[in-house]
């Protein structure tokens, strides 16, 4: 049976139709939004390698050469095996370094302006027969099914038609967005398509020619020289040459590079890829043996290489060469427009857009251009491939084309292994490799194809001279191409020094070195961006580019920050790298978003790229780097996760660290101070922190926070850094200590009332004895007014009646200020007199009936004055007398006396002649809770609450026995300088 | 035994799984499956018992890496 032309045009284009569909779906969010990146779909859209060569050139090429065709899926399989030292790291160079193509990545590690070129045009010229190749296999399958000559216009139809779909899918419009989760989307269907369609026809030739598995085996049996025929060439063929060809050819194909890592969306797809992907083409060359005897049964007039269609030709349907045809269309056009794609944007990124950028016509759209150029470029390739296909390769077979481009891309594998594994290799010896090794291909394989398609004459056979007699072709060319090649990069290495910028790709590559960005932007702010890049980019890209930018980063139009000025250039050139390579991006960011290399790196900057940077290589750092990282994770989560806030600045007054307890104090996440000044935060933390900083003292005690109405007391700390900053002669940092007080704060005030009231209930009995005297003077002068006659009298005692009851009033007024003296929780520094508060303090210790037998005497100098809060002084006073009554006999003295240091500092001492102290208990006497008076009449809260005040008006107290008997407590507080009201502090012992 | 999982000891599967494949396609014993007369379908059980390793060493890793 045969099938009508248009048809299979139809179909074709039908097929493209709906690939493109599945692209678009996918793109707009029409499918599930994981499909794009499950690993499945990675590992299937890996099978754009599997092409026309595979679909159809395998059954000849096992007619031809056995087994030898399982070569081209071995050497991949092999290369996915070592995906963990082979793939992954490219993946993680592409990924990094923002590289699109093979022509970056070679550019990268060899810097230089031919590098990219070079590869560019050599991947180029070695696809062609690769790309006329698909052109050929498409048009010859037509002619199997029409059983007529192809018009000439199919190939080109053909050829125009994939120009438009590969421009629907890779140039369709200008995105900044290396990756197409479409394009990934709709090579997976197409490969499963081409995987199911090869299946069928598999099928078929078991079932439907063999009669079964059973058939097929017997017709094996019957025919022991087919079998025979498959494996003698595992021994006598280019078996090992071409497993080497197509381990190379598994990554560094341009189709390959651009799936593997270019389109990556997902790097634990390529993991799975390392099984599945070769589980995929185990699957579409098991139906090949049936299909190539199922051909050799049936006598099938077509050639081997078409067998896939030619068995299904003898059927009285169409359907399954319908479906076998769609396959075919689907492996080559899948083929076609990666690599057309692939190849465009290398042109673009290397040929043109480099050429324009020379140019400097700030006028040019650069959107305009990249579209156009891509679309311009695609086209260019599409028809160079036509060309060569009209050309050359009428007379070659499908496999024979592929193999001039493998040998071709393997010419990549020395400059790969420089890039992965060889420091020392240059950019010299690279070029001389791979000319020296395009060279050999070029004789070798492309001049006899000219000199068969009569472009040439000659009969210089370059095999024949390499190679000893009856060499086999492949064998010979990938040996001397690639021994040239190497030969030529090691002698060429080796012979040149690595420039500095090669040097420092080379670490890179090898995973020995981050390379931070050094220096501020020049730029001040994003309108400074805007203006500099429109001279190169053009106004309107500019614009968008950095308005972008201002969006994906969430950031003010206005923003001035030179730390996130450089965030800004990195997603700059972030965007720039999708839009027209990463080549041309550093350039153009270069150009015109310099770095200022006299400043310094922002240690925030540099810290926060370092870690992005190891977590992402964290299983690359082993030995005793891995160590040295833990250790710096390990010091960082200390740091982190301290209970004592911690904030560190960079010498520009920068935030480089803001740890956990800084965000809970203070309710400002990291992610918002970091990089910022102090000055910059909110208030009150901003503000005050920073007024701290730039004050000379090292600690500031119940420092005061007003937050939400709220007040929060923190103990200040900061300390010089001195570290690697100062050691670079910036001059160094500064670490702040915030130490939240406030629950302790609100706590001591709790207990502070509590033993005030326990004082007032001591004193109750004294109270009721000096209020009781006051009143029954009161009640008698009140019965002698019924007996005062004359005016004058009543008045007298009517004074005398007021004067009882203001001695009633002064007792109760000086019992509630003092047992509310602590509601104001804010310590005052004030001038405070120390005798008129020792008096007062006596006479609240004298409602004590038991202070009454003791003498109280206040030896304090009139004018001797100290900072503090008089509330909370008084209270030590009263605690310190009544503990010295306490302590007392009847008829012993109880003394205060003060005196000035002479160094700004005052003494206080509280003496009795009382029962004094245990040495052994001295040192306990401080603690919370103890106490030797008994059970009921004391707290054991008086003397640590008298530490603790003392200890924030930074001062001392300390207890020591006094000769012959008694004790002396002794208060070391701050004298009130007359002159000045600064006061000075000293860090609580 | 506790599965090596430091990077030398994936590294050490990955070579293992290399010269296993080695072994397999590129050695004597390739010209030994080659010419002893086995059933068509013979490299296409070795191809699926390699990928078959390459998978359970996979599977492997992303449970000591779970």
């Amino acid at each position: 049976m045969t099938l009508d032309l248009w048809l299979l045009f139809g179909v074709g284009v039908g097929y493209l139709a709906l690939l493109f569909l599945v692209a678009w779906l996918a793109e707009h969010g029409y499918l599930p939004e994981g499909l794009a990146r499950h690993p499945v779909t990675a590992a299937l859209s890996l099978g754009v390698y599997a092409t026309s060569w595979s679909f159809y050139g395998s059954v000849g090429f096992a007619h031809g050469s056995g087994y030898s065709f399982l070569t081209i899926y071995l050497g991949v399989t092999i290369a996915f095996l070592l995906s963990p030292v082979l793939l992954m790291p490219l993946l993680r160079l592409v990924r990094e370094y923002q590289l699109t193509s093979l022509a970056d990545l070679f550019a990268f590690r060899y810097p230089g302006p031919l590098t990219g070129l070079a590869v560019t045009l050599f991947m180029l010229l070695g696809i062609l027969p690769y790309i006329s190749l698909q052109i050929q296999a498409v048009t010859q399958s037509v002619e199997v099914l029409t059983q007529e000559l192809a018009p000439n216009a199919l190939a080109f139809v053909f050829c125009a038609t994939l120009v438009v779909f590969a421009i629907l899918f890779g140039a369709r419009h200008v995105t900044p967005r290396e990756k197409h989760s479409g394009l990934v989307v709709a090579i997976a269907f197409e490969s499963a398509v081409k995987l199911l369609a090869l299946l069928a026809v598999g099928a078929f030739a078991v079932w439907g020619v063999f009669g079964g598995l059973g058939g097929l085996a017997e017709w094996s049996q019957a025919h022991p020289e087919a079998v025979a025929a498959l494996y003698e060439p595992v021994t006598t063929g280019p078996w090992l040459t071409l497993t080497l060809l197509a381990f190379c050819a598994a990554f560094l194909l341009p189709r390959q590079f651009h799936m593997a890592f270019t389109e990556n969306l997902n790097p634990r797809g390529l993991r799975t890829a390392s099984w599945l992907f070769p589980l995929y083409l185990l699957l579409l060359n098991l139906p090949i043996v049936p299909i190539l005897w199922a051909g050799q049964s049936m006598n099938v007039a077509t050639p081997p290489d078409f067998y896939v269609l030619g068995i299904t030709l003898g059927q009285q349907h169409g359907l399954l060469p319908l479906v076998t045809f769609i396959g075919g269309i689907s492996a080559a056009s899948a083929m076609m427009i990666v690599t057309t794609i692939a190849l465009a944007s290398m042109c673009l990124n290397h040929l043109i857009l480099p050429a324009r950028f020379i140019s400097r016509r700030p006028q040019t759209n650069l959107y305009r251009w990249v579209l156009w150029g891509k679309r311009i470029m695609i086209a260019l390739v599409v028809a160079a491939g036509y060309g060569f296909y009209r050309v050359i390769v009428n007379n070659q077979g499908l496999v024979q084309l592929g193999l001039i481009s493998f040998v071709a891309v393997a010419q990549l594998l020395p400059g790969l292994i420089g890039v992965l594994f060889w420091q020392r290799a240059t950019a010299t010896g690279f070029l001389a490799g791979l000319l020296g090794g395009a060279l050999v291909w070029f004789g070798t394989l492309i001049v006899p194809l000219l000199v068969n398609s009569d472009i040439l004459s000659g009969d210089t056979d370059l095999v024949a001279l390499l190679a000893p007699e009856h060499a086999n072709l492949w064998t010979a060319a990938t040996f001397w191409s690639l021994a040239f090649n190497g030969l030529l990069f090691v002698l060429g290495s080796l012979a040149t020094r690595p420039t500095d910028a090669g040097a420092k790709a080379a670490m890179a590559c090898a995973q020995q070195r981050l390379i931070p960005l050094a220096g501020r932007v020049a730029a001040r702010s994003p309108e400074d961006f805007e203006r500099r890049l429109a001279r190169l980019v053009g106004r309107s890209a500019a614009r968008t580019e950095v308005r972008k930018a201002l969006a994906e980063l969430d950031m003010p139009r206005t923003e001035p920050r030179p730390t996130e000025l450089r965030l800004l250039r990195e997603r700059i050139h972030r965007n720039l790298s999708g839009l027209v390579g990463p080549m041309l991006a550093q350039l153009i960011v270069d150009d015109r978003l310099r770095l200022e290399h006299g400043s310094h790196i922002a240690l925030a900057d540099g810290i926060r790229f370092m870690e992005e940077r190891l977590a992402d290589s964290r299983s690359r750092v082993r030995g005793l780097t891995a160590q040295l990282e833990s250790l710096q994770r390990y010091h960082r989560d200390v740091l982190h996760e301290l209970p004592l806030g911690v904030c560190s600045l960079d010498p520009d007054g920068e935030i480089v660290i803001w740890n956990f307890a800084m965000e809970v104090v203070s309710g400002i996440p990291a992610r918002d101070a970091i990089g910022k000044r102090l000055e910059d935060l909110p208030g009150p933390w901003g503000p005050g922190l920073a007024r701290f900083a730039r004050d000379e003292e090292q600690h500031r005690f119940r420092e005061t926070f007003r937050v939400e109405g709220r007040e929060r007391w923190c103990n200040l700390h900061k300390a010089r850094l001195e570290g690697p900053a100062r050691a670079a002669g910036d001059g160094g940092g500064l670490v702040l200590l915030v130490e939240d007080r406030t629950d302790h704060e609100l706590l001591e005030s709790e207990l502070r009332h509590s033993e005030r009231l326990a004082s007032i209930g001591r004193l109750a009995a004294g109270v009721a004895h000096e209020i009781g005297n006051p009143l029954t003077g009161v009640a008698s002068l009140a019965q002698n007014l019924r007996y005062d006659e004359t005016d004058e009298s009543r008045a007298q005692t009517a004074r005398a009646i007021l004067e009882q009851t203001r001695r009633i009033s002064s007792i109760v007024d000086s019992l509630l200020a003092f047992a509310h003296a602590d509601r104001q929780r804010t310590l005052a520094r004030e001038r405070l007199e120390l005798a008129p508060l020792v008096d007062e303090a006596m006479r609240l210790i004298g409602l004590d009936r038991g202070a009454r037998k003791v003498e109280l005497r206040n030896q304090c100098p009139p004018d001797l004055a100290v900072t503090g809060d008089p509330q909370l002084l008084q209270q030590v006073l009263v605690n310190l007398l009544a503990n010295a009554v306490d302590a007392s006999r009847p008829g012993d003295p109880v003394e205060v006396r003060a005196h000035d240091n002479g160094d700004g500092r005052v003494t206080l001492e509280v003496l009795d002649a009382g029962s004094g102290i245990d040495p052994e208990i001295a040192e306990r006497v401080f603690d919370p809770f103890f106490t030797t008076k008994p059970v009921g009449q004391g707290t054991g809260l008086g003397l640590p609450l008298i530490h603790s005040i003392v200890a924030e008006h930074g001062g001392q107290v300390s207890l020591s026995p006094r000769q012959p008997r008694g004790t002396v407590v002794t208060l070391d507080l701050p004298l009130h300088a007359r002159r000045s009201t600064a006061t000075a502090r000293e860090p609580a012992p | 035994m506790e599965p090596d999982s430091t990077p030398g000891g994936r590294l050490d599967a990955v070579v293992l799984l290399l010269v296993v494949a080695l072994a397999l396609f590129a050695s004597p014993f390739t010209t030994w499956w080659a010419t002893a007369g086995l059933p068509w379908y013979f490299p296409f059980v070795l191809w699926a018992l390699l990928i078959g390793l390459v998978a359970l060493h996979h599977w492997l890793e992303r449970h000591r890496d779970a």
